[in-house]
């Protein structure tokens, strides 16, 4: 007898386990590549995953942090992760440029967010002081790169300053404290962290130069476009749920950006306060902006001509 | 003939270093002996019993505890002019040839390039290494090696050569050949030979007297005249007299070697 | 190895690099691997070809030579100095070395901050981490083959009263050239490494630069054709130093 209850008790379970479970909780797990942690591009997708909004429609974000521009656009073409949440559009346009698939799908920054810092007890209180000095930027043909090159020939003193590689804002701002370069680049809301320590001061903003910058932009390969439609419409659509929320819960946004850089709340106040509104796009990137991006890397020397913007975007899927 | 090494009363302690023989060291106990000019004698005793580090004494490479060494009736008190030596171990350089091996001692005492050149090539042909001038050791055989050891020491024209088992690390053939070719270049050059030895046929084969060495503390036990004809042949080496002699240096040489055979030599 | 053999041997490892060549021709052709990450090799022996022919690789080359010369140059004379002190000393060996090799196996490279702190940004930092990393394999060698001279050569000089400068010359220094040679094609092959991983991550100059900068452009072609000439330069000087030292120590031996 005793035997027998045990059987059945076994079977029972056995047939519960067996039934799947309810649909919602089926997730399907999206890799997306992204800049450095430290990176503000990354926001909306902080806030997505946090809210929920990713796993309402059916995905689990898993986040993969990429070191420079490139290596996301690596991470993508790599089939490493399915798509790039922050990929400079002219990184993208590079290695379309070289035969491989990928496309523009989304704006993701539409302003130029990065900025350059001094020493606060430095002399320099204007751009035109880093006349003869060393400027750093992160990688050559990257964002940083082809910005400062940009804001040195508006001021008229590209001959007169010496752009540097200095790697992340965390080398550039090594460096500048070894006085090995003057000025470095830094992003927020790190820069913040700095600036109230009264360590570091802004001298350079790189938006008040350029206007309308898609900085970073959402792509993904062809094939993976074409055989995930739906997932990408949905990607989409939470992403821009989270920018709604981000512009309509400052308080929340700033909790969950605090929490996910393990940075204090002043900081992040700051970081917010300087924020654009509007900065994070759900729309296509303007065409000059994503021209713009085009005779950059013509400029840097990683391609030699420009694309046809028809065969490297596909805004079928915005939101 | 006059005494040309004078030994007096030498003893050797070596202090403890500390290592692993828990003391010092009693190397050679009180020692005294004298060779005269133009002979060849031998120092014979077990392993280990101090015979080497006399050697050394002699040489002027280690001072004496107590007593002293008159070469030409001058005091020891480094290495002397009138001494060369031949050591038992390899100590011809891989790096030269045969020839630059041998011009090694006299280079050092600062002879010009020509006459160096020219002596070198006079005593590498004594030694019987004619044509071999520009090889290299390791491509010369041990034997061959040694030669040159000695050439080099004959370069010097010293008085006297010391001798440190100069065969011992070569084949029982190779050695008793060896033996022929010393006893040769001596009886050329005349010079005064002190040979240290373990081999009791050695110290037969070559030499004028055998001074039979105890285990340590090295003394003398005794003093043997070899009264073998020149040359020595294999014919001389196996007569009735040589076979007593050998035999009474072995009863002496056994009860030595004995001792050394328990862990503190007594 | 008998001649047959060894043509063998040859034919072996020659084939065996063309199947492995053909292999990433395919993938890469095929899109099995992204054309960002790797590179067909037929289309690298052309860029390589052009790059003969063009000016980057050579002026990049000229940086990292001259850098590399200067280090090791410097690391000779460093390395010389203190493994003689090292030998003569005892105490300061005993004191220093352990110091030294924590900072010969530890990736010293990543100190390069320091250095950049203390040099500033181009080939003076590239130098001195290429310096340290080379000049220590060499005081070791130095100090050791020294300290392990036959001790029959030494009776041997002191037998003959040679004063201290003559027996340095003629019998340690020559006993020791096997030891010390290992140590100097160690120590050149170190500083190699280092010049060019220095230049690499703060893209001073030189082939380094030149290996980060296509990397970055995602000039995967120019990439792998700046990695193949570097391996030529280093397999190339490895064994010369390799050949020499081998020379020596048979005749040593």
């Amino acid at each position: 007898m005793k035997k027998c209850w045990i059987f059945l008790t076994a079977l029972v379970g056995l047939l519960t386990l067996s039934v799947p479970p309810p649909a919602s909780a089926q997730l399907r797990t999206v890799k997306i590549a992204l800049t450095s942690q430290e990176n503000m591009d990354n926001l909306p997708y902080f806030v997505g995953m946090k809210a929920g909004f990713f796993k309402e429609v059916g995905i689990n974000l898993e986040p993969s942090y990429f070191r420079g521009g490139g290596d996301v656009v690596r991470g993508v073409t790599t089939s490493a992760t399915d798509l790039a949440g922050s990929a400079a559009p002219s990184a993208v346009f590079i290695a379309a440029s070289k035969g491989e698939k990928i496309k523009v799908i989304s704006s993701n920054v539409g302003q130029l967010l990065i900025v350059w810092v001094v020493k606060a007890n430095s002399p320099y209180k204007s751009i035109k002081d880093l006349k003869g000095k060393k400027v750093g930027f992160s990688s050559p043909g990257s964002v940083t790169h082809t910005t400062i090159q940009a804001i040195l020939k508006t001021e008229g003193m590209e001959k007169d300053v010496e752009i540097v590689r200095a790697g992340t804002p965390g080398e550039n701002w090594t460096a500048v404290s070894n006085g090995v370069i003057d000025a470095g680049w830094h992003v927020s809301p790190a820069v913040y962290n700095l600036v109230s320590k009264g360590e570091a001061r802004i001298l350079i903003t790189a938006s008040n130069y350029i206007k309308d910058y898609t900085q970073s932009s959402v792509a993904a390969m062809e094939e993976v476009i074409e055989k995930n439609p739906d997932m990408i419409r949905n990607l989409l659509k939470a992403r821009a749920k989270a920018i709604k929320f981000i512009s309509e819960n400052p308080d929340k946004t700033m909790s969950i950006w605090a929490e996910e850089l393990k940075l204090p709340i002043e900081i992040i106040r700051l970081a917010y306060k300087d924020l654009p509104k509007g900065v994070y796009e759900t729309a296509s990137p303007k065409p000059e902006s994503l021209l713009g991006a085009m005779r950059e890397a013509i400029g840097a020397g990683g391609m030699k001509e420009p694309l046809d913007l028809k065969k490297v975007t596909d805004f079928r899927f915005l939101p | 003939m006059e005494e040309l090494i004078s030994v007096k009363r030498v003893s050797k302690i070596f202090e403890d270093s500390g290592v692993n023989t828990g003391g010092s060291v009693e190397a050679v106990g009180k020692v005294d002996f004298q060779v005269r000019r133009g002979e060849f004698v031998s120092l014979l005793g077990p392993s280990g019993c101090g015979k080497s580090t006399l050697l050394d004494i002699v040489a002027g490479l280690e001072p004496p505890t107590s007593g002293e060494v008159l070469i030409a009736g001058q005091t020891v008190k480094g290495p002397h002019p009138k001494t060369a030596m031949v050591f038992q171990s390899m100590s011809v350089f891989p790096w030269r040839t045969a020839l630059e091996n041998v011009e090694f001692g006299i280079e050092l005492k600062g002879m010009e390039k020509k006459a160096r050149r020219e002596r070198a090539r006079q005593v590498t042909q004594l030694v019987g290494l004619a044509g071999f001038e520009d090889k290299y050791p390791s491509q010369l055989s041990g034997g061959m090696n040694q030669r040159l050891a000695i050439a080099r020491a004959l370069a010097l024209d010293p008085e006297i050569l010391l001798m440190d088992e100069p065969f011992g690390a070569l084949d029982e053939q190779t050695r008793f050949l060896m033996g022929l070719e010393l006893l040769r270049i001596w009886e050329e050059t005349r010079k005064t030979i002190l040979f240290v030895t373990h081999s009791i046929a050695e110290a037969i084969q070559l030499s004028d007297r055998v001074l039979v060495m105890s285990a340590r503390p090295s003394v003398i036990r005794e003093e043997i005249p070899i009264l073998l004809p020149r040359p020595r042949t294999i014919e001389t080496l196996t007569t009735e007299i040589a076979t007593q002699i050998e035999r009474r240096i072995w009863d002496i040489l056994k009860v030595e070697a004995a001792k050394g055979m328990t862990p503190d030599g007594r | 190895m008998a001649v047959s053999e060894r043509i063998k041997v040859k034919a072996g490892q020659a084939a065996a690099l063309l199947l492995f060549l053909g292999v990433l021709e395919w993938l890469v052709r095929k899109r099995f691997v992204s054309v960002l990450v790797l590179s067909p090799p037929s289309a690298v022996a052309m860029k390589m070809l052009e790059d003969l022919q063009g000016r980057e690789l050579w002026t990049s080359l000229q940086v990292t030579a001259m850098e590399f010369l200067l280090a090791a140059l410097i690391s000779f004379v460093v390395g010389s100095f203190f493994g003689i002190v090292f030998f003569r000393f005892r105490i300061i060996r005993s004191a220093l070395e352990p110091l030294l090799l924590a900072f010969y196996s530890a990736p010293t490279i990543l100190l390069y901050p320091v250095f950049l702190t203390l040099f500033g940004l181009g080939s003076p930092a590239v130098v001195s981490m290429a310096v340290v990393l080379g000049s220590i394999p060499i005081m070791v060698n130095v100090s050791v083959g020294l300290a392990g001279v036959e001790p029959i050569f030494v009776k041997l000089g002191r037998s003959l009263n040679a004063g201290p400068w003559l027996m340095f010359r003629k019998v340690m220094l020559p006993a020791a050239t096997p030891t010390i040679f290992t140590g100097l094609r160690l120590g050149f092959t170190y500083a190699l490494v280092a010049v060019i991983a220095v230049e690499f991550i703060t893209f001073s100059g030189g082939l380094g630069k030149l290996v980060s900068w296509r990397y970055f452009l995602f000039d995967t072609e120019g990439l792998f054709s700046a990695i193949a000439f570097i391996i030529l330069i280093a397999s190339l000087m490895n064994r010369l130093l390799q050949r020499t030292e081998d020379r020596i120590r048979k005749r040593w031996t």
